[in-house]
């Protein structure tokens, strides 16, 4: 039996999408997690969870290290020529960020893909996800935002003197990447509760306790932690600008809601948007799993500097749910 | 030099002698970057004397980050109470040299009537300075080399030269101390109480070896060895720092200072008096900090992640358990007419 020959495109949109992003993900977890031992180092801006506290393994560093520590700066040198350090760094990592959009999120992130990791025990335990509500959606999609204001005020506090030096860097102490990254290089510094001071005895509990709630979260509801991550609020509000870009055409769109359920951040916009035409949320990971589960053809694509790489189609759809069945490739 | 602290040093002089081990002696001289309180009374002669020392109370300013770096010229072997020299008394330029061997002169700038000098670096890694002064007592010429490694470092480079990491000396110092590097030591490192910290003596660049060494703590603790065939020696740093835990400082730095001496038999003329030997007194001078272990606890750490994840997932079962509806099923009776 013979096919007809088919385009680059054509062939990547027939790709097994979860396969292909396994592997995305698994190649970028080993470079931030273990490129360090090679000598890989990407510098301190990347807008991702490659926790500069594994300090042997980083293969680059989270920018959110040394935006709480620039932020921590006193006043008159926060206020003054030093600044220029902080917006040089935040342009890096508008560099960094741009490339990939929130894409570093769904694809890059090595925190994420360890919740993805846990959702694939899960699945193959038979255990059911959980979901929330429409209104438990509303009020925990806004939390990020204001840990964010609090990771970026509490430094600031910290340098007009109002707070404690131990309460610098005050997300990372809550961050369960603080414990659990470094602790796949067996550095396990970090599951302590620090009791040197009142500030420091807090966060670090906080940090266990979240930590707990990362894996108990993790596992009965997709991505449980991207909902609260400070780096996701601070990503949407430069992502204009990015150059990789999820688009949907409402015209096409059926309403008939596959990208809704298969969407990890539950966004319900997904589906029910069919006017906004750059659909991407706030709390988009930019997985791709909606475009893969689309069989629209060109309902949602994902464009790279305004060139579509992958989109949905009819055939891509079937051979995706049908693994390993035929299907008849010759039809566009 | 009042009476009672030239006896102690000539009874400590005499002990050295007789006993062949070194012994720290009131006019032990060695470099700080703790600056003096404001109280801190200046030598204006050669003895120790001052007060408790300013990094007791746990506030002191971060010495590895800043590019401006601090050093003064500290007296006598009690580390919390030596003095600071005067510019007077102490007015020699340092001399410094960096990883890649170039050497240069540190000029002071009197702060306050004290010894002191200021350097500036705008480049990550170690740097050595050198403060040499040199005394004559009855016989003999003591030199005394007082050694501090500057250190501009930071949490988060990664790109420094490995050179910038390494333990260097100066060949032309009658007699160094080098630390050796710990084990996986980067720009941050701190040395903890607990930790071993190896040191070589070296003569004109050559492993000395049967040199005693003497370790002192802020707190007074004294530790004597003698360097071995490959002039080594290590020392376990104690662990002396027990305030009361309201008081307890995790950042706390506390000073240690080494010291090595090594009597030669060289005859000369100094300052018009002659001398039938030469005593040469190294000190290298370092910062430990507690261990934390001494404020970190693994245990509940451990603890309180393992209950949120075991009631959290019993509070997620349950929930889900309450939420399940029995089947019910429902017939209905289809009425026959």
């Amino acid at each position: 039996m013979s096919f007809p020959k088919l385009g680059l495109k054509a062939r990547f949109d027939m790709i097994d999408w979860n396969r292909f992003r396994f592997w995305f993900q698994l190649s970028l977890f080993v470079l931030f997690v273990y490129g360090g031992y090679v000598g890989i180092d990407l510098g301190k801006n990347l807008p991702t969870f490659s926790c500069g506290y594994n300090t042997e393994g980083r293969g680059g560093m989270c920018y959110l290290i040394p935006l709480q520590h620039q932020f921590a700066w006193p006043w008159e040198k926060l206020f003054s020529a030093a600044a220029w350090t902080i917006l040089s760094g935040f342009g890096l990592f508008a560099l960094w960020f741009i490339a990939l959009n929130k894409g570093w999120c769904g694809m890059a992130c090595p925190l994420g893909t360890i919740q993805d990791w846990i959702t694939s025990l899960r699945r193959k335990l038979g255990i059911r996800y959980g979901r929330y509500t429409l209104d438990q959606f509303r009020v925990l999609s806004q939390i990020k935002y204001v840990l964010l204001a609090l990771m970026l005020l509490i430094p600031l506090g910290i340098g007009a003197g109002w707070f404690s030096k131990d309460l610098g860097s005050p997300f990372c102490m809550i961050c369960p990447g603080r414990m659990i990254i470094p602790t796949l290089t067996a550095k396990f510094d970090h599951w302590t509760i620090d009791f040197s001071t009142t500030s420091k005895m807090v966060m670090t509990s906080l940090g266990m306790i979240v930590t707990g709630l990362f894996f108990v979260g993790a596992f009965v509801k997709k991505r449980f932690f991207c909902f609260f991550c400070p780096m996701s609020a601070l990503h949407y509000l430069i992502s204009k600008p990015a150059l990789l870009t999820l688009k949907k055409d409402g015209d096409k769109c059926t309403r008939c809601g596959d990208c809704y359920r298969v969407c990890d951040m539950e966004i319900k916009e997904i589906a029910d948007d069919v006017t906004n035409p750059r659909i991407m949320m706030d709390d988009c990971t930019l997985c791709m799993k909606c475009v893969a589960s689309c069989p629209e053809k060109g309902a949602l694509k994902a464009n790279f500097v305004g060139i579509t790489f992958f989109e949905s189609t009819e055939n891509g759809f079937i051979k995706r749910m049908h693994k390993g069945l035929h299907c008849d490739a010759s039809k566009p | 030099m009042k009476f009672s602290n030239r006896l102690a040093m000539l009874v400590s002089i005499g002990l050295l002698n007789s006993a062949g081990l070194a012994i720290a002696a009131p006019d032990l001289l060695w470099l700080s970057d703790t600056a003096p309180k404001k109280s801190k009374p200046v030598a204006t002669h050669n003895h120790a004397s001052g007060s408790e020392d300013a990094v007791m109370s746990g506030d002191e300013a971060d010495t590895i980050h800043t590019s401006v770096k601090h050093l003064w010229v500290r007296q006598g072997d009690e580390l919390a109470k030596a003095a600071y020299l005067g510019n007077d008394v102490f007015p020699s330029a340092l001399a410094m040299l960096d990883a890649k061997g170039k050497r240069s002169e540190a000029q002071q700038s009197p702060q306050n009537g004290t010894a002191h000098v200021k350097l500036e670096y705008q480049e990550m890694g170690f740097n050595n300075a050198y403060a040499r002064r040199e005394l004559l007592a009855g016989q003999t010429l003591r030199v005394q080399v007082a050694k501090a490694e500057v250190l501009k470092g930071s949490c988060c480079e990664r790109e420094v030269a490995p050179e910038q990491l390494k333990a260097f000396s100066d060949a032309e110092q009658p007699l160094e101390i080098v630390r050796e590097r710990m084990e996986k030591e980067k720009l941050f490192t701190r040395i903890v109480s607990g930790d071993v910290i190896k040191f070589t003596v070296l003569s004109k660049g050559q492993p000395a070896t049967g040199v005693p060494v003497v370790m002192m703590t802020q707190q007074g603790w004294q530790k004597k060895s003698v360097s071995n065939e490959e002039g080594k020696v290590e020392f376990t740093m104690i662990r002396d720092y027990f305030p009361s835990w309201d008081d307890f400082r995790r950042r706390t730095k506390e000073t240690f200072v080494v010291s090595a001496e090594l009597e030669k038999p060289e005859s000369g003329v100094f300052q018009g008096q002659k001398y039938n030997a030469v005593r040469y007194e190294a000190t290298l001078s370092g910062k430990y900090a507690p261990s934390p272990y001494d404020y970190k606890s693994y245990s509940f750490g451990l603890g309180i992640a393992v209950f949120v994840l075991a009631f959290g997932g019993l509070g997620v079962y349950l929930y889900r358990r309450r939420r399940v509806k029995p089947f019910q099923e429902i017939r209905f009776e289809e009425k026959k007419d």
